[in-house]
């Protein structure tokens, strides 16, 4: 669900340039980023890297998202976030 | 083309739309809730009227009777042994833990603690106000000048002035509202979380009050360069020359020193979440500033553009206005936000995400293939803060939502909170391939901007102004000019936005289609005169919200004169 979900949103934003993509440009690209991207391709396996880290980033932040939203875990009276609260 | 109303950038729009309607329905139902129960208590009193004339028609031997009954009544004492209670009390069970013979107050032994307002010096009240009052002054000024530019659309022979000519005064408009209204409101509402979060006094209120004239100071001159023609050429939201600009460059960076300086400082341990925020806000709108007017050229100065307008709604606006969100909706509610470490994930992910999809308005250009990529990924990763941040609101609003009914705070706050993720999804959807196709140039952006710096920014805004304002000065506004500066501003958005959602549709088909141009400028007069009715709707707003922060102001003065007469 969790990558469907991705893939989707991926999809939203990759969207308007895949009308855009000529043929050159989609000789550039790497083939699971073909038709939706324009401009130059990859340089060189850092790009990769760097592609992956971001992503990586990207599914660390949903897991945690719905770790905290779940189970916040803050019952305890001295969290700082009760100091809002006017007795 | 048959099938446009199919496309799932429509069909999401719609939904989007639909939301924010069920949510004004909601609120509706719990005013009209709320004004049956007053109904209620009104038949009840006019009951107990009514028993209160049938007294008086009474003759004097009637009343006589009815008086003597009454006497009676009152003079029957209780023997104490009705409950049949001679016997000596014993606790047979032990249900009895603890016994007071002092009666005479049983359950109040801690007298309730001073309300958080009277501890707020009159210095920082001044320095609030001030920022408050200016800000609200930006807000009817900026939006006078919009309400004259949306009559221009249906009245374009209205002026041949060349300082009142549409291309000079419309930037009069959108700077105003973000640097004059916005961001001075933002800034005055920070003073008091960062003061009250730091359990600290300000640093210097001397740069506090710099700040405030630099900024303003920018507004003015601006605004008369603009006017007399002078400006930063096409640069959006950065008309302003450079010299001008640098005052609002300078007053930023007092303001961080001066929350810095307070929060570095402060007497608790650790750093609420709200001045996260509001530094890491100042900070990168800094770093935005400069580089918004190094003089690039070329593409260098179209990418700069995209950078800096991208930056300016995500970093400054977007993120200032959360880091007000964590303090004043648990302030209102007066219970904590429902995931604080939400809030810390969704600013770290605001901080690294947004810094990099800035990039994804040049996915056509030669930047290199990871900056493209990493933007598309972030963007995409950007839902995630966006629906976690309105689930963390809505499930601290859970449990409250009698108070809706209430409040005058929170139905701005949930009005602010549903347009934060509208708003956002919205934003996307818009580039789905057929529906950038459809709406990009068109009016529908105006209506886009509209939903997110109003619904969003000046909604929440106005719900942290209501709600710490009459809490400094000590006076509420009038329920019924709250309520009505919410309808008209929130009514008023609606059908601004509504309008030219479907005028620019229209627009945009008209265009697929090679209509001639002209065309698709006479379709869209209806909307433009609904456009300019919502407007004038969303302007009476503000002079209600105007009227209402005088009406506090003018009693926080009398206050002060008192205070001067009694010392």
């Amino acid at each position: 669900m969790k990558k469907h979900l991705f893939s989707a949103l991926l999809f939203i934003y990759g969207a308007p340039r895949a009308a855009l993509a000529c043929d050159v440009c989609e000789k550039n690209q790497p083939a699971a980023l073909r038709g939706i991207m324009h401009g130059p391709g990859p340089e060189s396996n850092l790009d990769f890297i760097i592609v992956a880290a971001a992503s990586i980033i990207v599914l660390l932040t949903l897991a945690y998202s719905l770790r905290y939203l779940i189970r916040p875990n803050e019952n305890g009276p001295e969290h700082i976030k009760n100091i809002v609260i006017e007795k | 083309m048959d099938n446009w109303y199919l496309s799932p950038g429509i069909i999401t729009t719609s939904v989007l739309i639909l939301i924010v309607l069920i949510a004004a329905a909601l609120i509706l139902v719990a005013q009209v809730n709320k004004y049956l129960e007053k109904m209620h208590t009104q038949a009840a009193k006019k009951e107990k009227l009514a028993f209160s004339e049938y007294l008086i028609n009474l003759e004097t031997a009637e009343v006589e009777q009815v008086l003597e009954e009454r006497r009676k009544a009152l003079g029957h004492r209780l023997t104490g042994r009705e409950l049949g209670s001679g016997q000596k009390p014993t606790d047979q069970r032990g249900l009895i833990s603890k016994l007071s013979l002092d009666p005479d107050r049983p359950f109040f032994d801690e007298k309730k603690s001073l309300p958080a307002e009277q501890k707020t010096s009159s210095a920082l009240t001044r320095l609030i106000m001030a920022y408050l009052s200016a800000a609200t002054f930006w807000l009817v000024f900026g939006t006078l000048i919009g309400q004259y530019l949306g009559m221009k659309f249906v009245l374009p022979e209205l002026d041949s002035i060349s300082w009142l000519s549409f291309g000079r005064i419309r930037p009069v408009h959108t700077n105003t509202v973000f640097w004059g209204w916005s961001s001075l409101a933002m800034i005055g509402l920070a003073y008091y979380v960062v003061t009250r979060t730091s359990n600290n006094t300000i640093y210097s209120y001397k740069w506090g009050w710099t700040a405030f004239w630099m900024i303003n100071g920018m507004l003015v001159a601006g605004n008369l360069c603009l006017m007399a023609g002078i400006n930063n050429g096409g640069g959006e939201y950065r008309e302003y020359i450079w010299p001008v600009a640098l005052l609002f460059i300078v007053a930023l960076l007092i303001t961080f020193f001066n929350f810095y300086k307070t929060i570095a400082s402060r007497k608790i341990g650790e750093i609420y979440i709200s001045n996260w925020y509001i530094l890491a806000g100042l900070l990168w709108t800094l770093v935005l500033s400069v580089i918004g007017y190094l003089p690039f050229s070329g593409l260098g100065e179209t990418v700069t553009q995209g950078y800096y307008m991208h930056q300016g709604v995500g970093m400054w606006f977007m993120t200032f206005t959360l880091g007000l969100i964590y303090y004043y909706l648990p302030t209102s509610l007066n219970k904590p936000i429902y995931s604080y470490s939400l809030g810390v994930l969704a600013f770290w992910t605001q901080m690294l995400f947004y810094t990099m999809i800035g990039t994804h308005h040049f996915v056509f250009s030669p930047l290199p293939w990871w900056l493209q990529t990493v933007a598309i990924v972030f963007s995409a990763g950007m839902f995630i803060p966006v629906v976690a941040g309105t689930t963390n609101f809505l499930m601290t609003m859970k449990g409250s939502w009698k108070a809706i009914s209430s409040s005058y705070v929170l139905p701005f706050f949930l009005v602010g909170v549903i347009f934060y993720f509208v708003g956002s999804t919205q934003g996307s959807v818009q580039a789905l391939r057929f529906t950038n196709d459809l709406w990009h140039f068109t009016d529908f952006n105006v209506a886009h901007s509209h939903m997110t710096m109003y619904g969003i920014i000046s909604f929440i805004l106005w719900a942290c102004i209501y709600a710490i304002v009459p809490r400094l000065s000590l006076r509420e506004p009038r329920q019924l000019m709250v309520g009505m500066h919410f309808w008209f501003a929130f009514i008023g958005l609606m059908a601004y936005m509504i309008s030219l959602m479907a005028g620019g549709t229209l627009k945009g088909m008209s265009w697929i289609e090679g209509k001639p141009f002209i065309e698709s400028v006479t379709l869209m007069m209806p909307f433009w005169v609904w456009r300019a009715i919502g407007g004038t709707m969303m302007f009476f707003s503000h002079l209600v919200f105007a009227w209402n922060i005088y009406t506090m102001l003018r009693h926080l003065k009398t206050e002060k004169i008192h205070a001067n007469a009694l010392s």
